[in-house]
């Protein structure tokens, strides 16, 4: 479906397009269209295997964070009032291992939708994205250590997803190739 | 029709100009934050015919960006007077009863390229790399040299107040993480581990404050067949800041057309560094740029998601602006590669 309303944006409607913008704005429609037509098939694969991932290093993330989170509480406690500092760190990461247990602890949905993978996704990047945080913010911190593998782990899911897809290179160039041969096609119509 | 309300528009600026008329009205394609439109017009001055090309840049329903065009109007008629090659600015117009939105109106200047593409692949550029180089690094060295103090350029609003030198990289920082909090949305855990880094590893003080392009690269200048530079475009997030963060903008990957890790795709990194320094005086640390090239990174991938959040919103039909925001996976890679992770 999606590649034969590339054919016909490109061998209908196309040539019917006079002015340069709306040519350009078509062209980009179709290179839009490639994207997702590429992407289409393992979409749902792509994201449920994602989830798995997700939620294995979630997994491993809890205990790491609640043992941070209990055996220095104390002692925090008592510094950050003699300072008058916000509240700690080490308590913010318990809660955080809270919120992860219960998100990992909710009913899987057996779902394929788009949608609902999609929505889970979303639910545990968004965790992620907090344990992320935590681990950057405990760079260099000798009680931190703890959380080294877990951001090394982290990282490396990350580098597995951003290498999917294209550039922003790859659609600029996309784009110039297209000018190229609207020029050429201009070109040849003039001789 | 806008050739009509552009027309009229012109002849209350021309008072003089008699039987002025507006014709060949084009959308430019690129350019996903203003509009931008070339014209032509033509009108009778004291017995003489007079023919010239203009450039409308229009603020659109929705941008990457919402950046104020007066700042970008009038920075660019600033650095013009202190020899730094950009379009002569005519007017600026912010009553809505012409337009719709707000526009400002240039120069047009002909016989020129901007398309990467061209610049790089073209032989009749190819020839002229080591001048368009050349002229590259000069004309940030010149901008970099504004004495924007005495031009009184502190005194628009929308440049934003000088930082300090030891607080440019912290008020980016901010800026761009605002940015992300604003407009994302989707979890972005790579963007917002990157502000953690960024706060750790940030640069030495800025050897000077300076007027800051902000968006210069290659792709942003207009320059002819001999391969001089004849403008300097998109200056709409001009600010105040620290000379290194422009260096390294110019770096980043998704500059480096030819696929290489040539600038620009005109020079070797090593070249480009050496060649600042002799123009600028100012040194070029390489912590500091990998910095500014981590922030550059996220800076970009900001600017996609706020296109990608107007698109999604449906205030902005730009197509272009669902594809840029779809893929900043690359940058976040980048940006690991720089981080080090």
């Amino acid at each position: 479906m999606l590649r034969g309303l590339q054919r016909a944006l490109a061998g209908t409607i196309a040539p019917e397009v006079k002015s340069l913008f709306a040519l350009d704005t078509l062209q980009t429609a179709q290179m839009l269209l490639e994207l997702l037509a590429s992407e289409w098939d393992t979409a749902a694969e792509t994201l449920a295997g994602d989830n798995e991932t997700l939620t294995g290093i979630l997994g491993r993330a809890e205990p790491v964070l609640r043992d941070r989170g209990g055996d220095l509480a104390a002692l925090a406690d008592e510094i950050a009032g003699a300072l008058g500092k916000p509240s700690r760190p080490s308590l913010a990461l318990s809660a955080l291992a809270d919120e992860i247990a219960g998100a990992l602890g909710k009913p899987s949905r057996p779902s394929l939708a788009l949608s609902a993978l999609s929505a889970r996704n979303g639910e545990l990047r968004l965790l992620l994205e907090r344990v992320l945080v935590a681990c950057e913010e405990a760079v260099g911190d000798p009680a931190g250590e703890a959380l080294m593998p877990l951001r090394a782990e982290t990282y490396g899911h990350l580098r597995e997803a951003a290498v999917r897809g294209w550039s922003f290179w790859d659609a600029v160039s996309f784009r110039e190739r297209m000018a190229q041969v609207r020029a050429e096609k201009a070109a040849g119509q003039q001789m | 029709m806008l050739e009509q309300r552009i027309e009229e528009y012109l002849k209350t600026k021309q008072p003089r100009a008699e039987g002025l008329t507006v014709s060949n009205l084009v959308r430019i394609p690129g350019g996903a934050s203003r509009e931008t439109w070339s014209f032509d017009a033509r009108w009778n001055e004291q017995g003489k015919d007079v023919s010239r090309g203009f450039v409308l840049r229009r603020d659109p329903d929705a941008s990457l960006l919402d950046t104020d065009r007066d700042v970008e109007f009038r920075a660019m008629a600033v650095v013009r007077s202190q020899g730094v090659p950009v379009p002569e600015m005519h007017w600026l117009e912010t009553d809505r009863r012409w337009l719709e939105r707000p526009f400002f109106v240039m120069e047009r200047i002909e016989g020129c390229e901007t398309s990467p593409q061209k610049l790089l692949y073209d032989p009749t550029y190819v020839r002229v790399h080591p001048q368009i180089a050349a002229a590259f690094v000069d004309i940030l060295a010149r901008i970099h040299a504004v004495d924007w103090r005495a031009l009184g350029l502190s005194a628009i609003g929308g440049l934003g107040a000088p930082p300090d030198p030891d607080r440019c990289a912290e008020t980016e920082i901010a800026k761009w993480q605002s940015v992300v909090d604003q407009e994302a949305l989707e979890p972005q855990p790579v963007l917002r581990a990157a502000f953690s880094w960024l706060r750790r590893n940030q640069p030495p003080p800025a050897q000077r404050v300076v007027l800051v392009h902000a968006d210069y690269r290659t792709g942003n200048f207009l320059c002819n067949a001999q391969g001089e530079i004849k403008a300097m475009l998109d200056w709409e997030m001009v600010h105040l800041g620290d000379p290194l963060e422009d260096v390294a903008w110019a770096c980043i990957r998704p500059w480096r057309w030819s696929g290489d890790e040539r600038i620009g795709g005109l020079m070797e990194r090593s070249e480009f560094y050496r060649r600042y320094e002799e123009a600028s005086g100012l040194k070029v640390n390489e912590e500091a740029i990998r910095f500014w090239e981590v922030l550059g990174n996220l800076k970009l991938a900001a600017i996609f998601l706020t296109g990608g959040r107007s698109f999604c919103q449906g205030r902005t039909a730009s197509i272009i602006m669902a594809v840029l925001a779809r893929n900043i996976g690359r940058l976040e890679m980048e940006i690991m590669d720089l981080m080090g992770v």
